[in-house]
Parts: C-alpha cells; sequence; structure tokens
C-alpha cells in the first residue's frame, strides 16, 4: 500500500511541477455529470462544490472509462488501479491537470496598420494535487495545492485551498471552516467563461478560477431534492480580483439555494436555483437551470448580474448541451453572452459560441478539440483550441 | 475452409482507435476555420498642426490641463505637463485598454480602471491596484511646442 500511495504521490507531484511554467489558471467540474448521474458535486470530489481531485467514488468511477482501456495496452497495473483511498480509506488523495493551446488575448494593430493575431500558446489552467483525511466519522480535513496560483495569472487566485469539516451525518448540515470559495451559481471546467468575467475586460475575472478566502460556510444537501449553502469569507482575494468594488479584509457573504426535480418514468434530472454574492460595493445575483438524462446529455443555462456601486454594470448569460455518444466521447456546445458598461469606458456586448468534443482516449485522460468564435464590440477572433486533462 | 468470424473485441478496439485519429485529424481541419477581424480602424501616421489660440488648443493655455483628441484613428491625450512642453499620449491603457487621464495634482497619467500610473515619457511609474504586473509603456507621440508663438505639431 505504501508503495501505491508513493507512486500516486509522486506522479502527482510530477504532474504538478510539470505543469508550473506560464500563464494559469485552474479548472473545475463537469456540471452535466450532476445531470446526467443525477449526483451531487460532493458524490465524486474532495471539495463537495465541486472542482478538482476526486474522492473515493469519483476516482472509482472515471477508472475504466476511456476509448481503450489500460488492461488493452498491456498496462493492466494501471487497470487495477481503481481507489485513491489509504489507511482504510481515511485518507483520499488526488491530482487534477488541465493544459489548453490556445491564443490568448485579442488581435491589434500594430504600428504600420497590420492586423496581429495573439500567439498562441500552452497554458496550463489547473495543476492541483489534495488530499482528504477523514478523521473521525463527522470530521475531515482537506487541503489541494495549486503551484500555478504563484504565476498570478489572475489577481485574486488562490495558491492553495484547505477546510476543515463538519458533519454529523448526510442528512445533517456540513460546516466547512477555512481557505474555502463561497458558493456561487455553477463551477465550471473551463476558465475562459464570460459567466465569471468582467465582459468589459474579458481578462478580468469577477470570481476568478480557483478563488478562495478564508472564511466557513454552511451547506445542507440532506434531501435529495434540495441543496443550500451560505457562506461569510473575509474579501481577501476578492479585493485583488475586484479592487474597485471590494475593500481588502471586507466580509463577503453568498448564499445559494438550488432544487433538484426529477421524473422517475422519464429518468430526467434537473436542476434550478439561485445566488447571491455580496462584498462592499459589489453586488451579484445568479440563477442557473439544467435538464439531463443518462446517455441524453445534458443542457444547462445561467445567467449572471453584477454592481459595482460606482456604477459598473454586468451581465452575462450561458447556454451549454452536452451529447455522449458514448461515455469516452461527448460532443459540446457552449453559447455565451456578456454585456458591460461603466463610466469612462465604451459599453461592452460580446458574443461567444463553443464547439468541441470531450474525447477520453484511455482511462483519466481526457483530449479536448475545440472551436471558439469570440465577437466583441471591437474585435472577432475564430481559432481551434486544444485542451489535455488528466487527473487521478 | 471455414472462416475465422471477426472478433468484436479486436473491432471496437480499432474503431476506437479510429475514432482518436479523427479527433486528431479534426485540429488542423479547423485550422483552416481560423479568423481574426478588428472593428476599429488601423492606426494612421498623421502629422496634425495646432494653435493655442484656436478652439479647441486654447484649452492648453494653462499649465496642467489636458485636452482629449482624436488622431490618426487613435484616441489620445495632449497635457501642457509645463510653459514650455506639451506632451501627447495614446488615452487607451495598455493595461486592460481603461482611460487614460491626466492627474493635475499629481503631475502623472493614470488609468481610470486600475489607476496605473505613467510618467509624461509613457514608462510606468505604478502598478495597477490588481495586482498585475505591466511593463507596456504607454505609446506616445512626437510633439514639437514653440511657447513663444502658441503653435506646434503632434506626429502620430
Amino acid at each position: 500500500m505504501m508503495q501505491r500511495l508513493i507512486a500516486i504521490t509522486v506522479s502527482g507531484l510530477a504532474l504538478a511541477t510539470l505543469a508550473l511554467p506560464i500563464l494559469a489558471v485552474p479548472a473545475q467540474a463537469l456540471p452535466r455529470m450532476t445531470l446526467t448521474t443525477s449526483s451531487r458535486c460532493s458524490n465524486c470530489h474532495i471539495n463537495p462544490q465541486g472542482s478538482g481531485p476526486r474522492n473515493a467514488m469519483g476516482f472509482y468511477a472515471t477508472a475504466a472509462n476511456g476509448a481503450v482501456t489500460w488492461d488493452k495496452l498491456g498496462w493492466q497495473k494501471f487497470h487495477e488501479l481503481s481507489d485513491n483511498t489509504f489507511f482504510g480509506e481515511k485518507l483520499e488523495i488526488g491530482g487534477d491537470l488541465r493544459l489548453q493551446m490556445a491564443k490568448l488575448g485579442s488581435p491589434r494593430w500594430d504600428n504600420d496598420g497590420k492586423l496581429v493575431e495573439p500567439d498562441r500558446m500552452f497554458i496550463p489552467m489547473q495543476d492541483q494535487v489534495g488530499l482528504n483525511f477523514k478523521a473521525l466519522p463527522w470530521l475531515s480535513v482537506a487541503a489541494s495545492f495549486n503551484p500555478i496560483g504563484f504565476l498570478k495569472s489572475y489577481a485574486g487566485q488562490s495558491l492553495y485551498d484547505g477546510w476543515v469539516q463538519i458533519q454529523p451525518s448526510v442528512e445533517l448540515p456540513r460546516l466547512r471552516v477555512g481557505m474555502i470559495q463561497p458558493g456561487f451559481g455553477v463551477r465550471y471546467d473551463d476558465h475562459t467563461l464570460i459567466i465569471r468575467r468582467n465582459p468589459l475586460a474579458l481578462g478580468t475575472p469577477i470570481l476568478p478560477p480557483f478563488y478562495n478566502d478564508l472564511g466557513a460556510e454552511l451547506a445542507y444537501e440532506g434531501l435529495h431534492w434540495l441543496s443550500l449553502d451560505v457562506a461569510a469569507v473575509w474579501a481577501n482575494n476578492l479585493h485583488l480580483a475586484n479592487p474597485d468594488g471590494v475593500a481588502s479584509g471586507k466580509l463577503a457573504l453568498s448564499a445559494r439555494a438550488t432544487i433538484y426535480p426529477q421524473t422517475q418514468d422519464w429518468g430526467i434530472n434537473s436542476w434550478l436555483g439561485g445566488s447571491f454574492l455580496q462584498s462592499d460595493k459589489l453586488t451579484m445575483y445568479g440563477g442557473h437551470v439544467g435538464l439531463g438524462k443518462s446517455y441524453w446529455g445534458s443542457i444547462m443555462a445561467e445567467a449572471v448580474w453584477s454592481q459595482i456601486a460606482f456604477g459598473r454594470e454586468t451581465f452575462s448569460t450561458l447556454v451549454q448541451v452536452d451529447h455522449p455518444l458514448k461515455e469516452w466521447l461527448v460532443l459540446t456546445g457552449r453559447w455565451e453572452t456578456g454585456n458591460g458598461h461603466s463610466p469612462g469606458l465604451a459599453e461592452a456586448d460580446v458574443q461567444s459560441y463553443v464547439a468541441g468534443i470531450q474525447f477520453v482516449p484511455v482511462p483519466n485522460i481526457e483530449l479536448r478539440p475545440e472551436y471558439r468564435y469570440l465577437k466583441t464590440s471591437s474585435y472577432l477572433l475564430a481559432q481551434y483550441t486544444l485542451q489535455l486533462h488528466a487527473w487521478f | 475452409m471455414p472462416q475465422t468470424p471477426r472478433q468484436p473485441e479486436r473491432r471496437q478496439f480499432l474503431l476506437r482507435i479510429g475514432a482518436a485519429a479523427g479527433c486528431g485529424a479534426l485540429v488542423p481541419l479547423l485550422h483552416g476555420c481560423e479568423t481574426a477581424e478588428l472593428y476599429t480602424l488601423p492606426p494612421l501616421h498623421v502629422e496634425v498642426t495646432f494653435d493655442l489660440a484656436k478652439s479647441p488648443y486654447d484649452a492648453l493655455k494653462t499649465v496642467g490641463a489636458s485636452l482629449d483628441v482624436t488622431f490618426g484613428n487613435v484616441d489620445g491625450l495632449l497635457v501642457r505637463v509645463s510653459d514650455a512642453q506639451i506632451i501627447g499620449v495614446t488615452r487607451i491603457c495598455p493595461h486592460q485598454q481603461g482611460n487614460i487621464k491626466w492627474d493635475k495634482a499629481g503631475a502623472t497619467l493614470v488609468c481610470t480602471t486600475h489607476a496605473a500610473k505613467f510618467a509624461s515619457n509613457g514608462a510606468v511609474t505604478g502598478q495597477p491596484n490588481n495586482g498585475d504586473t505591466l511593463t507596456t509603456m504607454l505609446p506616445t507621440w512626437a510633439v514639437t511646442f514653440d511657447a513663444a508663438t502658441g503653435k506646434g505639431t503632434v506626429q502620430t
């Protein structure tokens, strides 16, 4: 067992180190899965809000999903690796690496009036290793380290998260205290989404990927049709992301409620919810809705409105459709809009269309070729991109 | 001679390898669909003459005054930094394209979005307040000015 622990930890750290170089932002979970499998993010991820390293269930669920499984390639030991727990399932270890090849930024005129496209580059988006230790049936301690946070690609991005969790049983509320992200809307796996960004400056997220602040969260998922969470954090990183709207050290409060209507006969799962976040001069409201069915796929939509008291206002929407051809081959399409106005700036109007394929050639490795079409008030950029995602 | 039945597992394996190759082939295919457009006019190299006796340049008669202008398709800012000197800079911050204003009290150019500061030669003198590190200078224009006649030129 110790050999396996060392092997997993070393390979995880190697993955994490390899991905450190350039610019980076962490990615997050796949909300599609909550709609097709009728499960919560907390079922499969160490972080109950989703994103990053998997727990035992999440690890097991994907261990044999791939166009070609490891045993077919003669790697029997990899094929048999379907458990990431140690010490009698008290310790879970996971990791998540995501790289993207894309043109970042916008086209521009050079001094001679010639149009210059941004360079295509490899971007490590996520590079996270984490663990969860279940000290007692009602008490656990979890932490993850995201070395790309050193690169400070986005203001307010964290280097780590970690918390102590108290939950006497799954039917009762869960208290998390530590470095956490206050719950808001849906957490996606792609950091380029407009929905959490400021459309007036597309490089600036309002809630950065892997944003965390010190505080506490109380969540309830005791009923199969309802989840509620409220959080209060000291908004130090939120201040870095929104210096005009949030003073350092102010309290940030968030609340989110989601209901999960299901039709047993049709096997259709859905969610419908709303979110609120407020800190100093920043206020955000969000609404999310999703519909899904096993083997059919899912459709989800979200809208986020934000305001900073001096007069900046943004409104963004997202619609995403995912259709699995196979468990290891999923077609995906996304449409996003973003609008914003602020004193002294031209009004922003952004449209984004993405079509892609989530392809899992071998278990725990995903390739995602995508075609992205982004149109703003001042430019259009259409490009192909490629994501590589590996997890354990 | 009896034919050997095709093994479904082998067929499935080949099918999946084919799907992988198909996904790989998608990338170069999509390469042909790439495009980029700009909805702003390209910058032109122009020379503009000004006379402080005439509007709107009369706004620059007093030291510390500034004037928003658009020359050669580019938004810019002229600033009377001293009796003898007028400077010209583009008004778009190289950080996140915020609006540049002249802070008369601090005698510096400041972005209204994240408060990045620039010297009159475009050098970064204060970093954006969102934690980013900015190294790109604010583009400047060549300005000549004769304080005696109140006339000058701007080259973009």
